[in-house]
């Protein structure tokens, strides 16, 4: 097969040297304690890796810190070798990983990206070619004239990015390097990268924020400790990746909430329990359905009696992002005022969240402004979908949104006239 | 030293071997064997590009890391390229310094282009050789991203403290001209000495760093180690000084035959003392069997452990 970019069949990977595992085997054997079980000759990097990839497809790797994630893209790098396996790579590869390698501080930024250019295979005459296009998309000016060591380490970034993602390569291997620069240069990475897969570019994608992989994968794998646990379209392992996470996320629900004296605020209350739900037979859940009712108690033990005060719940998806901010309307702050321990139950209908883990940070402000108490992460929660809304979205996205389709020119009595 | 490291790499040499033509193969990819070997795995090139398009690419990436270390090296100071000078101008005003004290026997040429002509090529070899280790680690975000040919990185170093070398060799034919000492025929044995001292430092330094990428002990050992060989090589007295049974144990030291040459050569018009020079060159040579299948067995690994 010749559209074949990526082949890697049964790969182990242990770090280092293999002379003393070695000499551990042999010496097992010759007590006649052998295991034919390789894991027991560890510690492995990775375990039992077998996958393909198709020129033009995207591949996005997802686990947790340690999971072997930039393990393998070494070994599909070719930067160090596999110690059982095969790693098959066909076309011209490029690691979009720790892209200041190779740049010296005390060169200006032109003479950097002459430098990055050999050491990616490009000849000086080539490089200038594409010299151009790469000083526009750095957006630095004149600094390019200027040694590095002079630049903000987000210009350093910017530097990097704009040679290897200017670079003409069959597959790029990319370790979460979008983070760089600010938005509008994020916008323009993300841009360009799209460009790229468009244009027939192979493209292994790792990250721990299973999120990203939605827009940029066409297939995607889990790792968990070295070893391939699930694989599948971008939406499969997302729900895969969570459901491994809920056994985390009940843990969690219990976890001390952090002592009181040691939070920030003023302290005229402190919230001293949380708990989540069902809002119509009110006993208490982890996790809910997509679409259903939730009840939050927050349990408060009040030392000054207040009148008025702002509460929120900010609702944050694992990343980090705010999915929703929930707080008490003006209104209804008149009849909350606190004169002794008491809970707050806020019911929010119908929260359409696609099934994934979910976090939720609570804040006490006064109304003038001072923080009276804060927890961030205090609570995890499991959304679950059913069949359907898994099948309609492909656990693509954050939230869903009901939705009906039509043909409108067939509806005449819609029309104007 | 330089037994302990042959030996050292000796059994290294053959275990690598014995490793490879084990039946479990421990370095695995048995399938893929002719992969491993072959170095267009290094840069993942598809089997398409050319042979000589590859050897391009890397000698387009050695050169421009050549010009990087040039051009980087001296440019936040005061007196630049300079420093590729001073150190061997400094050794030999230290020497001629002992030699008012302890009268040294120069055989009649004027002490100080005596001691200069050998400190020239001897500085070179001492800076070749303690930097390729660290030729190594300082590409270590390199060597750990993209799979470009290790044996590069040495070549760099060698290539580097050779443009020292030019500079400082040109402070020397001054000096000999300021003496007043005559352009002869023997100076064609220059060339070849120069080519003799680069290869011995290259197979010291890979076969040091070898080892030293995982343990760093060498690092710091390193510096002293040269200091001592330097006095066990005419650099700072004559040859003639050793006599005896010593001379052929002494004669084993690969430096001694390449370091007096460009002495004779330079100083008193002479041909190198071939017997020496000779064993020398066989000596390397050993050196060259055992450090190079070394380096390439255990640069494999660097990305590991950098």
């Amino acid at each position: 097969m010749t559209d074949l970019a990526i082949r890697t069949s049964d790969v182990w990977k242990r770090y280092g040297l293999p002379l003393q595992p070695y000499l551990r085997r042999q010496l097992d054997r010759a007590r006649g304690q052998y295991q034919a079980d390789r894991s027991a000759y560890g510690p492995w990097a990775l375990q039992n890796i077998s996958f393909e990839v198709k020129q033009g497809e995207s591949l996005g790797i997802v686990g947790k810190n340690g999971a072997g994630k930039s393990t393998l893209l070494k070994l599909l790098a070719g930067v160090t070798p596999a110690t059982y396996g095969a790693v098959e790579v066909h076309g011209r590869l490029f690691p979009m990983i720790e892209l200041a390698a190779g740049m010296h501080n005390d060169l200006t930024g032109r003479e950097n990206i002459k430098l990055l250019g050999a050491i990616m295979g490009f000849t000086a005459r080539q490089m200038k070619a594409k010299e151009p296009v790469i000083e526009e998309f750095s957006e630095l000016g004149d600094w390019l004239d200027r040694p590095v060591w002079k630049y903000s380490s987000g210009m350093q970034a910017r530097l990097g990015f704009s040679v290897a993602i200017n670079v003409d390569a069959d597959i790029l291997l990319i370790d979460e390097v979008l983070s760089v620069g600010d938005v509008n240069f994020q916008k323009k990475c993300l841009t360009r990268m799209d460009e790229l897969t468009t244009g027939g570019v192979t493209v292994i994608f790792v990250t721990h924020n299973p999120y990203s992989i939605e827009r940029i994968c066409d297939r995607a794998i889990y790792l968990k400790e070295g070893r391939i646990t699930a694989w599948g379209t971008p939406g499969e392992i997302l729900t895969a990746y969570f459901q491994q996470s809920i056994d985390k996320s009940t843990t969690l629900a219990g976890k001390a909430i952090p002592a009181p004296h040691l939070r920030e605020g003023t302290g005229s209350f402190r919230i001293s329990q949380v708990t989540m739900h069902d809002t119509v037979t009110y006993q208490q859940i982890d996790s809910f359905k997509t679409g259903d009712s939730v009840t939050f108690r927050v349990a408060l033990k009040v030392n000054e009696p207040m009148a008025s005060y702002r509460f929120s719940i900010r609702i944050l998806d694992p990343a980090g992002t705010i999915v929703s901010f929930v707080d008490i309307p003006n209104a209804a702050r008149s009849s909350l005022g606190l004169h002794g321990d008491a809970a707050l139950a806020c019911t929010i209908e119908r929260i359409n969240l696609l099934p994934g883990e979910y976090w939720i940070d609570l804040v006490a402000k006064e109304v003038a402004g001072p923080i009276i108490d804060s927890i961030s992460f205090a609570h995890s929660f499991f959304v679950s979908g059913d069949l359907d809304i898994i099948q309609r979205t492909e656990n693509r996205g954050i939230i869903y949104l009901p939705a009906t389709w039509r043909l409108d020119a067939e509806q005449p009595e819609y029309r104007l006239d | 030293m330089v037994i302990v490291f042959l030996l050292l790499g000796g059994v290294a040499y053959f275990q690598s071997f014995y490793l490879q033509g084990s039946r479990h193969n421990i370095r695995g990819n048995s399938q893929t064997g002719k992969r491993r070997t072959d170095m267009s795995h290094w840069l993942n090139i598809t089997p398409t590009m050319r042979r000589s398009q590859k050897w391009h690419s890397y000698w387009n990436l050695f050169i421009s890391l050549v010009s990087r270390d040039i051009r980087s090296r001296y440019r936040r100071t005061f007196l630049g390229p300079l420093w590729a000078i001073i150190p061997a101008i400094l050794t030999t005003a230290i020497f001629s310094f002992l030699n008012r004290l302890v009268e040294i026997d120069s055989q009649g040429a004027p002490y100080v282009i005596f001691a200069f002509s050998t400190i020239v090529p001897w500085t070179y070899f001492q800076k070749a050789v303690v930097r390729i280790p660290h030729g190594i680690l300082a590409n270590a975000t390199l060597l750990r991203k993209m799979a470009v040919p290790r044996q590069i990185f040495p070549l760099v170093v060698l290539a580097t403290a050779f443009f020292d070398f030019m500079m400082s060799f040109a402070v020397l034919l001054a000096a000999l001209l300021l003496y007043n000492i005559p352009v002869t025929w023997a100076w064609l044995w220059l060339p070849l000495l120069t080519a003799l001292l680069s290869l011995l430092a290259w197979v010291i330094g890979i076969g040091i760093t070898s080892f030293t990428i995982y343990r760093r002990d060498m690092l710091y050992g390193l510096p002293s180690m040269m200091q001592v060989w330097m006095f066990i090589t005419p650099v700072a007295y004559s040859l003639q000084e050793i006599e005896g049974n010593l001379r052929f144990i002494y004669a084993l030291n690969p430096a001694v035959g390449i370091i007096d040459g460009f002495r004779q050569a330079l100083v008193f018009g002479r041909p190198p003392d071939m017997e020496l020079l000779l064993i020398g060159f066989f000596v390397t040579l050993l050196g060259l069997l055992l450090a190079y299948p070394l380096f390439h067995l255990m640069s494999r690994y660097f990305a590991d452990v950098l």
